[in-house]
């Protein structure tokens, strides 16, 4: 018996109704990413990329076609399924941070353990607070936070409850180069230690150089996979 | 002009995207019920005029002891007014061998000017309305007459020399108004017949009333004419000056209508506010956008400012439609209670519309325009730089001020503006700093980490936006306030009228009775199963003298002209404090130790400056006596029960000839009792008031039916305003939402949350509202309203219970939306 992918998708396509008809997002995309592989989708703007990554990770689903994770068929599944089933399985890390304004740090990082009814929220969010070199700031808000430093907390609330899969979109898009830099330098050294499954979006070539693999989007179509 | 189309346009683009429907429905609010209350206000003012003016049967009339002097008819001639003419005095009348005195009134055509005259060929039925009066040679009489004389419709009846046909019952007589103890039975004849009895001679005790109707102006014009030229025995009788007995109970229901508006508009003011704020946020980015294209900081204000002007055009016809409407239809629910000919509506609603829209928009929504003109051209750039921040104690001092005007504007009155604004502020700003130290103890608790997770979240966000959260809970606790206050008053107000008017209100007045009448007519009342008031001695009697200085030397030069110095008072004795009165200074005397003394009432006490101590000295069919003043009572002049200026104890008056005097109630249908009372005690005088409760029981239930809708309302202003504060943080919230969405939870866990979140800002606004209630209530029962405060204890209940149910309810409908965002919205939107 063959282990499955980590993420599968086959033949996935997305269609909007728009008052001129209807708009093809993506087309007939397949393709499968093994557990513990890291993966950047590039292309233009436009090109559907974040469209896709929202579908891998269940926060939408395909006008056709499927996606599985680990094997099991999420585009089937209701919200309320897939909202458990990305609070057991997947890590986010979006280009905006999204952090809740009204939480401090380590109430950010805690939440995704609250959600799942973690035992020990605080020691475990406390210990990846550390890891990411923010235990000096525990007890800031986002808003006192500088871009870099929010989204390291980011970051530490994606690893926080481990998940298989990590889902980046445009990490990196709202920093500067260096700091910038220092957080994907983060990100994948996260990656290693927890043999995570990373899937990130991005138009900057060399951090998608960074990743084992590239899948290039273009006009809604997988044009080139490396 | 351009620049009004481009404001149109964007003006109609918010519209569409639906941006603006708190703004729009709280100025609707705001020019509807300013409209509406506006013309309800000024259609009650008539009502009570109107009562006025049939109580005089004219708008104005000139009494006097003899016949008016050709100078002053001739002023009355030449202005445009209607003109009438009755001539009143006492008089023995004739038939069939019986004798009676009677209240002779002569009448000219065209009595009575204002109110009507009603007469039917039963009697002791209601009769009809009639323009007439009796013709020459003919009298109409009232119906205990009959009996008294026992005569019946078609014989003969004599005054002095002159010999009358008797054609009529005389049922109803708007303007009979007067002393109800002395009032002898009413005998009405045609003026041109006077002269043929001969009874008026030198001497006579005759009165003399010219009555007047027409134009207010005109009316005035003659006021003013005829002051300077008035003789020491004549007077000038007008509306003011005759207050109706309702007029006590109409001016609270106009008050409370003027109030119900002005909390409605102030409501609808914050909503105004809450609503521009956000509508301002969300224009930032197209502001800088605008300011980096080169749109200067004057004109990002212009355009906007003219936005919102447009949006009060827009508003101000369709609210003033509305307001029209609901002031017609409180028309229909007042009906008959109101002029049968009432001018047409003018302008003035319209314009009074437009000016209240102005006013809310700019006067709460300026500070948030303010900021948003100070958008820096470098947002394009950098979406994070917002505006500085505008001073809080502008925002204040603007929609203070604004408050301000509205309440002078709609109560006329300076000194309750300024005290309501006072109070309320003074408490808001206790309250607020109260609650602040409050909600961060509560939520703080609420914190530890024991509470389920749903709680601690909800308390941690509230507790993070603690100056935000106090904003929201005054903003909703003083909703909850006023609703529940507006309720209150309504309530308390109804059955303050309805324990002045019970079901059994006594119909009838019997008096003249002599003493050793009384244990017989007690006895047939009984046998008749008719329930009575207690039986009250009556000594009639002139006050003469304050602390040995003549009264009227005493008193000031207003008080002079009371009515209580001029003419004979009803004394009675009791040992009793009578149920219906209320002791506000002084003691009552016991009946074994009671001395020299007597009670007064208050609003005569203090009319005359008398107070506890004084010594008065009294004239009793010119036996004079002193007292001293022990006690001042309140006595209810509006419960149709006999109630006295001054009470002795039984000891001073017990040696006077006294009649007697009892009301009591019979149902209706039971006239052939009335009928055999009058012939089983004729001398003794009845006194049918059922028409005239009936009455005021029309004219209550009519009023409280618009008050109702005045609260309707009130409650739509109010939720305005919370659909307005729940909608102000419907982004942030949006935006949690999806990111607790996209980390795992599940949609029944997002609406607890929600729901949870709202349900503790309500109790917090809960118990807000219910400390306010007690304090707001206070002050206006005591000093607004003239009713007695008491704690309302089911409210502490209530109030944080039903705040919680409310604005839970209330926020997880309007976020709905919420729980059903994509979390997409986090990959393709932006901060």
């Amino acid at each position: 018996m063959s282990i499955p992918s980590a993420v599968a998708a086959k033949n996935i396509g997305k269609h909007v109704t728009t008052p001129d008809g209807v708009l093809t997002i993506l087309e007939g995309i397949s393709f499968e990413i093994k557990q513990g592989e890291s993966v950047a989708v590039v292309g233009a703007s436009g090109s559907g990329k974040s469209t896709l990554l929202g579908l891998l990770a269940g926060l939408d689903t395909p006008s056709q076609g499927d996606v599985m994770l680990n094997g099991e068929v999420i585009s089937s599944l209701g919200e309320d399924e897939r909202a458990k089933l990305r609070g057991e399985k997947v890590g986010f890390v979006f280009q905006s941070f999204h952090l809740i304004p009204a939480l401090t740090a380590l109430e950010n990082v805690m939440l995704p353990l609250e959600l799942a009814g973690h035992p020990a929220p605080e020691t475990e969010a406390k210990s990846l607070m550390v890891r990411v070199g923010l235990d000096h700031r525990l007890q800031h808000y986002p808003k006192q936070l500088s871009g870099g430093e929010q989204q390291r907390v980011a970051i530490a609330r994606a690893f926080v409850n481990r998940p298989p899969i990590l889902f980046a979109d445009e990490p990196t898009g709202n920093l500067d180069t260096h700091t910038g830099e220092r957080i994907i330098e983060l990100l994948f050294q996260l990656n290693e230690e927890e043999n995570t499954t990373l899937i990130l979006v991005t138009h900057d070539m060399q951090l998608a150089s960074a990743c084992q693999r590239q899948l290039h989007i273009d006009a809604g179509q997988l044009v080139a996979a490396s | 002009m351009k620049r009004v189309l481009l404001s149109i346009r964007l003006l109609m683009r918010d519209i569409r995207s639906g941006e603006l429907n708190v703004i729009i429905a709280a100025l609707l609010v705001a020019i509807a019920t300013v409209v509406a209350i506006n013309s309800i206000t000024e259609r009650l003012e008539k009502v009570m005029s109107r009562q006025a003016t049939e109580l005089l049967g004219a708008d104005l009339v000139l009494r006097s002891s003899y016949p008016a002097q050709d100078s002053l008819l001739a002023e009355a001639k030449s202005l445009p007014l209607k003109q009438a003419e009755t001539v009143t005095f006492p008089s023995v009348v004739v038939a069939n061998n019986n004798f009676q005195l009677a209240a002779i009134k002569a009448v000219s055509e065209g009595y009575p000017l204002r109110g009507e005259l009603r007469i039917g060929q039963q009697v002791y039925g209601s009769g009809q309305k009639t323009q007439a009066v009796p013709a020459e040679g003919e009298v109409w009489l009232e119906p205990r007459l009959f009996g008294l004389l026992n005569i019946k419709l078609g014989e003969r009846l004599t005054i002095g020399d002159a010999n009358f046909k008797v054609t009529q019952v005389l049922t109803y007589e708007s303007d009979r108004s007067g002393d109800f103890y002395t009032l002898s039975p009413r005998v009405l004849l045609n003026l041109k017949s006077l002269t043929a009895t001969k009874v008026i001679q030198p001497g006579s005790r005759v009165a003399y009333f010219y009555l007047f109707s027409g134009l207010p102006e005109s009316i005035e014009q003659l006021k003013t004419r005829l002051t300077s030229k008035l003789q020491p025995s004549q007077r000038l009788l007008d509306v003011k000056a005759n207050r109706p007995a309702l007029s006590n109970a109409l001016e609270r229901a106009e008050r409370y209508l003027r109030l119900a508006g002005l909390i409605a508009l102030a409501l609808a003011g914050v909503s105004i506010a809450v609503g521009v704020q956000r509508y301002a946020q969300r224009h930032y980015d197209a502001v800088a956008i605008m300011r980096a294209v080169g749109y200067t900081q004057a004109a990002v204000l212009q355009l906007h400012m003219l936005q919102l002007v447009c949006l009060v055009c827009g508003t101000w016809l369709i609210g003033s439609i509305l307001g029209l409407a609901i002031h017609h239809g409180v028309i229909l629910i007042l009906g008959e209670l109101l002029p049968p000919s009432l001018p047409p509506v003018g302008w003035q609603p319209w314009g009074i519309g437009l000016l209240a829209g102005l006013g809310v928009m700019l006067g709460f929504a300026l500070p948030s325009l303010l900021q948003l003109k100070q958008v820096p051209p470098l947002r394009v750039l950098r979406r994070d730089l917002l505006p500085p921040s505008i001073r809080s104690q502008l925002w204040y001092g603007v929609a203070v001020l604004t408050l301000g005007l509205l309440m002078w504007w709609i109560t006329l009155d300076w000194v309750l503006a300024i005290v309501i604004l006072v109070a309320m502020l003074g408490s808001g700003l206790v309250l607020s700093m109260v609650l602040l130290a409050l909600i961060r103890l509560l939520l703080k608790r609420l914190q530890r980490e024991k509470l389920p997770l749903l709680l601690r979240f909800a308390s941690r966000r509230l507790l993070r936006h603690l100056r935000f959260v106090v904003g929201q809970v005054l903003a909703l606790g003083l909703t909850l306030m006023v609703m529940a206050l507006i309720f209150l008053l309504r309530t308390d107000l109804l059955s303050d009228w309805q324990k002045q008017l019970p079901v059994e209100t006594p119909n009838y007045f019997a008096m003249n009775i002599m003493s050793d009448q009384v244990p017989e007519l007690l006895q047939q009342l009984t046998q008749g199963n008719v329930s009575r008031s207690a039986v009250y001695p009556i000594i009639r009697g002139r006050l003469q003298e304050l602390n040995q200085v003549p009264i009227k030397q005493a008193v000031t030069k207003e008080a002079q002209d009371n009515n209580a110095l001029r003419r004979e008072l009803n004394f009675t004795w009791s040992d009793e404090l009578p149920a219906d009165n209320k002791l506000v200074a002084g003691q009552w005397w016991t009946k074994e130790v009671s001395s020299e003394e007597v009670s007064i009432e208050s609003q005569l006490a203090k009319k005359l400056g008398i107070k506890l101590g004084d010594q008065l000295l009294f004239n009793i069919t010119g036996q004079t006596f002193t007292v001293k003043v022990t006690s001042i009572r309140e006595v209810n002049w509006e419960s149709f029960k006999p109630n006295f200026y001054f009470i002795f104890p039984k000891k001073v008056l017990d040696e006077y000839a006294a009649t007697n005097l009892l009301s009591f109630y019979l149902p209706p249908g039971q006239e052939h009792f009335i009928i055999d009372l009058i012939k089983q005690f004729p001398s003794v005088t009845l006194l049918d008031i059922d028409l005239v409760i009936r009455q005021v029981r029309q004219i209550l239930t009519q009023v409280t039916l618009a008050i109702e809708c005045v609260l309707g309302f009130v409650l739509a202003a109010a939720l305005a305003v919370l659909a307005a504060a729940i909608a102000s943080s419907r982004d942030e919230r949006l935006q949690e939402a999806v990111i607790l969405r996209a980390l795992g939870a599940e949609t029944a866990r997002i609406r607890r949350t929600i729901i949870t979140e709202f349900a503790l800002l309500g109790a917090l606004a809960g118990t807000l509202a219910v400390v306010g209630l007690e304090l707001t209530t206070w002050f206006l029962y005591e000093q607004v309203f003239n009713l007695d405060f008491s704690f309302h204890l089911l409210y502490w209940f209530v109030l944080p219970i039903s705040g919680t149910c409310l604005i839970g309810a209330i926020g997880w409908l309007t976020t709905r939306q919420v729980t059903i965002a994509s979390p997409m919205k986090l990959l393709t939107n932006s901060p």
